[in-house]
């Protein structure tokens, strides 16, 4: 089992580091018959390389993709409102206690039209990720979102929303400052919203701390995000007492982004660009980008009734039982 | 530990054993005190009869929804035995009842939660009746009343149970929007994905004393670091104190304080199913 996503990446850099190498060298070569040699090496490689991710990626499990869905290089939500957005102006504060940079919000263009984007942002090293704390939102996050989405509401500016979570912030403060009220309260006040929301799980959606900003009339997950009610590491600790089982608990969950689409949770699974969306972020912005776009604009010719309707008839379907009459 | 057990009976016995203070108490006075120990005050969980029983009129009990049952949409490792067990061992299909009773005399919808049945955890089933209680008070003009009492979404049905949480806040949109009271009581244990979704947004919020209430289990809390815990951390207490409930209320007030909330809040309501 393994622990990172680098393990099978592993291969791809050192073909990868080879090409350069070889093209370095193709580069200064003044033989034109090893030049040429040189040239058919590299294609070679480039093939073996392509070949390799198409086959791995091809049959990642479930457990492989909780690693790439929490992968450092895979792009985060401020990526994401950098290459989709104009005019991105980020707001802060939750006017009761503090701010939270678990949480980032403001308004954006989307191609020319306002829109209010709120999103989890996790951090690239030690430094962000504390400063981010680990995309872990305190209750001040849940309640700032809040803010955006009544100021959306005012302003009749449709929401958009970005998750990627391991959960909610589960400390002590966070449990004395109401993280539970905080992430129900970002729920009702999704539902009560009059404007067309879209939501996007691009990387870990984590269980409360994701359903808290995740209430939308159009939910898409990228291909290898993961969507849980529980980290597989908790399960496999509840149910078996072995955390190390986390890839069997990961395969019980169902938790990616096929299963979700199987479910009837998710309206849509975004492809990613080959071998990721850390391969080609800006392939996986455009793709994004395009069904924001299609689903903002859909979704505008309904009535702000229709609208709050439409979201309340998608999750009040959820759930599977029997109806059998006794 | 949410597995905190409940008072000790040995079979063919008169008396029980108090779980916090040890005490020995006679069953029938332990039954008649609500299951409520004599010399410590320790509130002992109930069962949902039990709780129907202590705080709704004598028999104006109808329970409803019972035509929903769990399926196992996951093939879930160990979920069908462990919830055919469930059944086996509580007689009832999963871990809410849901039904309307009268309490004094005015019509309530009501959902109650009860921690024997997989630890009142939240699937597909729970999470429908807890929203068609709620959406039940909209129907009758009445309010609803929900007892809390799970250690969360049941992860036997995956992301399933996490969007039990939206469910069931969407309903308590509905009762909202329609001005219908919605009163929750936080019963021991009430946790994480119950508690984070419908239960903290009620109108009113009561708790038993004592009880268990909080976002993250005792061991994720320890898994993330969690460090210099307040002795009460994570019990109603601590939560009041925090501001995130109304009031704490001993089990054999509850039906009295309730009947108060139901009659001023939802005062306004046209009580058409009054006489019904």
């Amino acid at each position: 089992m393994a622990n990172s996503w680098k393990e099978w990446e592993k291969p791809v850099l050192e073909l990868e580091d080879g090409v350069n190498k070889l093209k370095a060298l193709a580069e200064v070569e003044l033989d034109p018959e090893k030049k040429a040699a040189l040239e058919t090496r590299i294609e070679e490689f480039e093939a073996r390389i392509e070949n390799f991710i198409k086959v791995r990626y091809s049959r990642l499990g479930p457990w492989e993709e909780v690693l790439l869905a929490r992968a450092e290089p895979r792009p985060y939500t401020l990526d994401y409102i950098n290459s989709i957005f104009t005019e991105f102006v980020e707001l802060d504060g939750d006017r009761r206690f503090g701010t939270d940079h678990a949480i980032v919000a403001g308004p954006a263009q989307l191609d020319g039209r306002p829109v209010m984007v709120v999103g989890h942002q996790k951090g690239r090293n030690i430094q962000e990720r504390a400063y981010r704390n680990f995309a872990m939102a305190k209750p001040e996050g849940y309640r700032k979102a809040i803010r955006m989405f009544e100021m959306a509401e005012r302003f009749r500016m449709p929401v958009i929303t970005f998750v990627d979570t391991p959960a909610a912030d589960p400390g002590v403060e966070s449990e004395s400052r109401g993280i539970s009220e905080a992430i129900a309260a970002s729920m009702l006040k999704m539902f009560e919203l009059t404007v067309p929301v879209v939501s996007v799980v691009i990387g870990e959606g984590g269980s409360g701390g994701a359903i808290g900003i995740a209430i939308a009339n159009r939910i898409y997950m990228q291909e290898h995000a993961v969507y849980s009610v529980i980290p597989p590491e908790g399960c496999a600790a509840i149910l078996w007492r072995d955390p190390a089982k986390k890839a069997q608990a990961a395969a019980a969950l169902n938790l990616t982004s096929a299963n979700a689409k199987s479910l009837g949770l998710v309206d849509e699974v975004l492809a990613e660009p080959f071998g990721g969306a850390h391969r080609n972020p800006a392939e996986a912005s455009e793709t994004i980008r395009n069904v924001l776009l299609s689903s903002v604009n859909e979704l505008s010719h309904l009535t702000p009734e229709q609208l709050r309707e439409d979201r309340y008839a998608k999750f009040r379907a959820f759930g599977v039982m029997t109806q059998v009459r006794v | 530990m949410l597995a905190r057990k409940s008072a000790s009976q040995t079979p063919h016995s008169h008396f029980v054993q108090c779980v916090n203070c040890k005490k020995t108490l006679f069953l029938a006075d332990f039954e008649s005190n609500l299951r409520v120990c004599t010399y410590c005050s320790h509130h002992h969980r109930m069962t949902w009869r039990q709780r129907v029983e202590a705080t709704f009129d004598e028999g104006t009990w109808v329970e409803m929804d019972t035509e929903l049952q769990s399926l196992d949409p996951l093939g879930f490792p160990e979920y069908a035995e462990k919830h055919a067990a469930a059944v086996k061992k509580t007689g009832q299909q999963d871990s809410v009842v849901s039904g309307t009773a009268k309490l004094f005399d005015m019509p309530v919808s009501i959902a109650v939660a009860d921690f024997h049945f997989m630890g009142g955890s939240m699937g597909s089933v729970a999470g429908e009746k807890i929203a068609r209680a709620l959406e039940r008070g909209v129907e009758m003009q009445a309010p609803a009343i929900v007892f809390c009492a799970s250690g969360g979404a049941r992860m036997q049905e995956g992301l399933l149970s996490l969007m039990q949480m939206a469910k069931t806040t969407a309903a308590v949109d509905k009762c909202r929007q329609n001005g219908v009271p919605y009163i929750a009581v936080f019963t021991d244990p009430t946790m994480a994905g119950v508690l984070a979704s419908y239960a903290s947004i009620a109108d009113v919020i009561l708790a038993e004393p004592k009880s268990l209430v909080g976002f993250a289990g005792a061991r994720v809390s320890k898994q993330a670091g969690v460090s210099k815990v307040p002795d009460d951390f994570q019990t109603a207490e601590f939560v009041f104190r925090s501001g995130m409930l109304d009031r704490i209320v001993e089990r054999r007030d509850m039906r009295g304080i309730l009947g108060q909330l139901c009659r001023m809040l939802g005062g306004h309501l046209k009580l058409g199913a009054l006489n019904g």
